[in-house]
C-alpha cells in the first residue's frame, strides 16, 4: 500500500510537470500556423521601418484571409502575399512539395540575367589564364597589369588563400575584387580577406539586434572595424564591383572596404539585405525566415531596402554583353588607370 | 512563483512516505560509482521555436562519488548524455535549385554538483540530511531548421538546498532519495534575437563567452527541481548495485523562456571504501 502511494503521486508530479513547464505548442491549423509567422515577424523581424511596412496593417488585410476550413494552398498564398510586401530577400518561405518562395521581387523574378556574364570575363578579359579555388574564388590577371579576383560567395573556410593571391598580386598596378552575384555567406570569412586591404583600424558599420518584443525594442549597437591582418597587404587601388545581386555577407564585405580610401566601389546598389537572417519553423512544419538586426553604415546610413550605393554608377546593357563588353570592368580598369 | 511552490509540497511529500521503509547500515566512508541508462528528454526554447523536442538516448552517464563522516555527506555528482529530439517529421523542402531536409536536433546535457549536507534527524531505520549545494549545468539545443544552424543554450552556476533521505529495507539494501533546489544562480542565456554580435566578435570558446555574459538570478526568475531515487543493493567485496530513477524539472525565463524536463532509468556499479 505504502508503494502504491508512491507510485500514485510520482505519477501526479510527473503529469503536473509538463502542463507546468512548457507552454503550449500554437495551434496545428491554418489560424495557428498563419498566427505563429505573424507574431513571430512581429517580436522579432528587425526592419520594418526601413521597408516602409506596417505589420499590423499587414494583420488586419490578410488574417481575415485565412479561416479554419484554409487549404495548405491557400494559407501558403496568404502568407507569401503578406510577406511579399516586405520585398527583403533575406524574408523566405519553405514548404513541402512548394518552390523555395524568396521575399525579394528581383530574386523571383530577375530583371538583370545577362547583364553579368562570367564566361566573358573568363574569356575575353583573362583570356582563360585563371585559378579557380573550390569553385568560389577565380584569380588571374587582367591586360595592363591589373589583378582580378572573383569571389562568389563566403561560405566555409576563412579565405586566407587571399595571401597567396597577393603575394602573386604584389607588383600589380591595382586589383579589382568582383562580388557581382556574391550569394554571401558568413561575414567572417570575408573579413579575412577585406582585412589584407586596410591601412589602419577603421569603423565599417554597427549592427543592432532585437532584443525584446517591443518595436523600439534594440540592443545597443555593436561596432564592426576592419583593421589590417595578414602577412601581405595591398595598400594600392582598389576597386569593388558589385550589382543588384551582391547580398548579405557579400553586402558586409563592401561596406568594410568602401570605409577604405583606396577603394572604389563601382557597379549598380547592392540587394539591401545586410541583417543577419534567422530561420524559425511553423508548428505545420514550414520553415522561414527573417532579418533580425539592423545595419547602420559608418557613414551613419542604413542601406537596408535600397541597398549598398556604388561611387560610380555603371550598367551593363544586354547587347554588349553579347559581344563580349563588360562596361563595368572597363570602367573598373580605367579607374585604376588614372 | 505558485506553481513552483506546489511542486515544492509534492516533492516533500514523496519524501516523506518514502521514510516509512526501514534504514540499515553502509559503515565505510566513501562510495564511488557509475552508471549508464537511458533518459526522456523533452525541451522547449521560446527564442528559437514554440515546438517542444522529444527525445530517447540510451547514453545516459552518471559519476557519483559520496563521502561520510560522523554528521556530515558529501557528494559529488556529475551526469552527461546527448539526445536526438524532434517535434515534427522530417521533411524535404525545394532550396533554390535542389531540395534540402529538415534537420536533425541534438540536445545535450552536463551537470557537476557538489552537496554538502548534516544530519537532521536519524534513528535505525532511516537518515534525514539537510544542506547545500553548488551546481553547474549546461543545457545544449543545436537546431537545424533548413540553411542555418542556431544553438540554444543555458549555462547556470547555482546555489541551493540539498536535502537526501536513506532509508534501510533488508540488511543489504536500501533506498536513497535525494531533492535539490536552486535559490540563485549565474545564468546565462543567448540574445533575444538569437544574434549575439559581441560572440561573433569574440575569440573566446562559446562556453567562455558564455560564462562571462552570465547575470545573477534568483528562484522566481528561474525555477529547477532534481530528484533522484536509487535502490542500493550491497554485493560481496564492498561493491554495490545501483538502480537509479531521475527526474528534472527546469524553467527560465530570461530573455525567453526555455523548459527542460528529463528523467529516466539508470543502472550501474559503486565500490565503498
Amino acid at each position: 500500500m505504502k508503494h502504491l502511494k508512491i507510485i500514485i503521486i510520482s505519477a501526479l508530479f510527473f503529469t503536473a510537470c509538463e502542463s507546468i513547464i512548457f507552454q503550449p505548442e500554437p495551434a496545428d491549423n491554418p489560424r495557428g500556423n498563419f498566427e505563429s509567422l505573424w507574431q513571430t515577424f512581429d517580436t522579432k523581424y528587425a526592419v520594418f521601418e526601413q521597408r516602409h511596412v506596417d505589420w499590423d496593417e499587414m494583420y488586419s488585410i490578410y488574417r481575415p484571409q485565412i479561416n479554419k476550413n484554409s487549404s495548405d494552398n491557400e494559407l501558403h498564398s496568404v502568407i507569401i502575399s503578406m510577406l511579399a510586401h516586405l520585398d527583403d530577400a533575406h524574408v523566405s518561405l519553405m514548404a513541402p512539395g512548394k518552390p523555395y518562395w524568396n521575399g525579394h521581387q528581383e530574386f523571383r523574378q530577375p530583371t538583370g540575367i545577362g547583364l553579368f556574364d562570367f564566361d566573358v570575363v573568363l574569356d575575353k578579359y583573362l583570356n582563360n589564364q585563371f585559378t579557380n579555388y573550390n569553385n568560389q574564388i577565380v584569380y588571374g590577371l587582367l591586360e595592363d597589369n591589373i589583378g582580378y579576383i572573383f569571389v562568389n560567395h563566403f561560405s566555409g573556410e576563412r579565405l586566407t588563400v587571399i595571401d597567396k593571391i597577393l603575394k602573386d598580386f604584389k607588383d600589380t598596378k591595382g586589383i579589382i575584387i568582383d562580388l557581382r552575384g556574391n550569394g554571401g555567406g558568413d561575414f567572417t570569412t570575408g573579413l579575412v580577406l577585406a582585412s589584407r586591404f586596410a591601412d589602419q583600424k577603421r569603423l565599417a558599420f554597427k549592427a543592432s539586434p532585437k532584443n525584446g518584443p517591443g518595436k523600439k525594442d534594440y540592443a545597443d549597437p555593436v561596432n564592426y572595424y576592419i583593421e589590417p591582418a595578414g602577412p601581405n597587404r595591398y595598400l594600392k587601388p582598389v576597386v569593388v564591383l558589385t550589382d543588384r545581386y551582391t547580398i548579405s555577407a557579400g553586402e558586409s564585405i563592401v561596406l568594410f572596404l568602401r570605409v577604405l580610401p583606396h577603394v572604389t566601389v563601382i557597379g549598380e546598389n547592392t540587394t539591401g539585405a545586410l541583417g543577419e537572417r534567422i530561420e524559425k519553423e511553423m508548428p505545420n512544419g514550414w520553415v522561414y525566415s527573417l532579418t533580425g538586426q539592423i545595419i547602420t553604415a559608418a557613414d551613419g546610413n542604413c542601406y537596408e531596402g535600397p541597398g549598398i550605393p556604388p561611387d560610380i554608377h555603371v550598367n551593363n546593357t544586354l547587347f554588349e554583353v553579347k559581344k563580349g563588353i563588360d562596361k563595368v570592368l572597363n570602367t573598373a580598369v580605367n579607374e585604376i588607370l588614372m | 512563483m505558485k506553481q513552483f511552490i506546489i511542486f515544492a509540497f509534492c516533492t516533500m511529500m514523496f519524501l516523506n512516505i518514502c521514510y516509512s521503509i526501514t534504514y540499515n547500515q553502509k559503515q565505510l566512508p566513501n562510495n564511488l560509482g557509475i552508471s549508464f541508462g537511458m533518459q526522456i528528454s523533452s525541451s522547449q526554447d521560446l527564442l528559437y521555436s514554440p515546438m517542444i523536442y522529444d527525445g530517447l538516448s540510451l547514453s545516459a552517464f552518471t559519476f557519483q562519488y559520496s563521502r561520510e563522516t560522523d554528521l556530515v555527506k558529501h557528494l559529488l555528482h556529475f551526469s552527461t548524455d546527448k539526445v536526438q529530439v524532434s517535434a515534427l517529421p522530417k521533411r524535404t523542402f525545394p532550396f533554390f535549385d535542389r531540395v534540402k531536409s529538415s534537420g536533425t536536433t541534438f540536445a545535450s546535457f552536463y551537470n557537476l554538483r557538489y552537496g554538502y549536507t548534516r544530519i537532521l534527524t536519524q534513528n535505525d531505520k532511516a537518515r534525514f540530511f539537510i544542506g547545500g549545494m553548488l551546481d553547474t549545468y549546461a543545457h545544449l539545443i543545436e537546431y537545424n531548421f533548413v540553411e542555418s544552424n542556431d544553438e540554444s543554450y543555458l549555462l547556470s552556476y547555482a546555489a541551493g538546498l540539498l536535502f537526501l533521505s536513506e532509508f534501510s529495507i533488508t540488511k543489504s539494501s536500501f533506498i536513497t532519495a535525494e531533492a535539490s533546489i536552486p535559490l540563485l544562480a549565474l545564468e546565462s542565456r543567448p540574445t533575444y534575437s538569437t544574434i549575439d554580435n559581441r560572440e561573433i566578435q569574440s575569440n573566446d570558446s562559446g562556453f567562455i563567452h558564455a560564462s562571462k555574459r552570465a547575470k545573477l538570478r534568483f528562484i522566481g526568475d528561474f525555477y529547477k527541481l532534481k530528484l533522484f531515487t536509487s535502490y542500493n543493493l550491497l554485493l560481496p567485496g564492498d561493491f554495490q548495485l545501483i538502480l537509479s530513477y531521475r527526474l528534472e524539472v527546469l524553467n527560465s525565463r530570461n530573455p525567453q523562456q526555455i523548459s527542460i524536463l528529463r528523467h529516466g532509468l539508470q543502472a550501474g556499479l559503486a565500490i565503498n571504501f
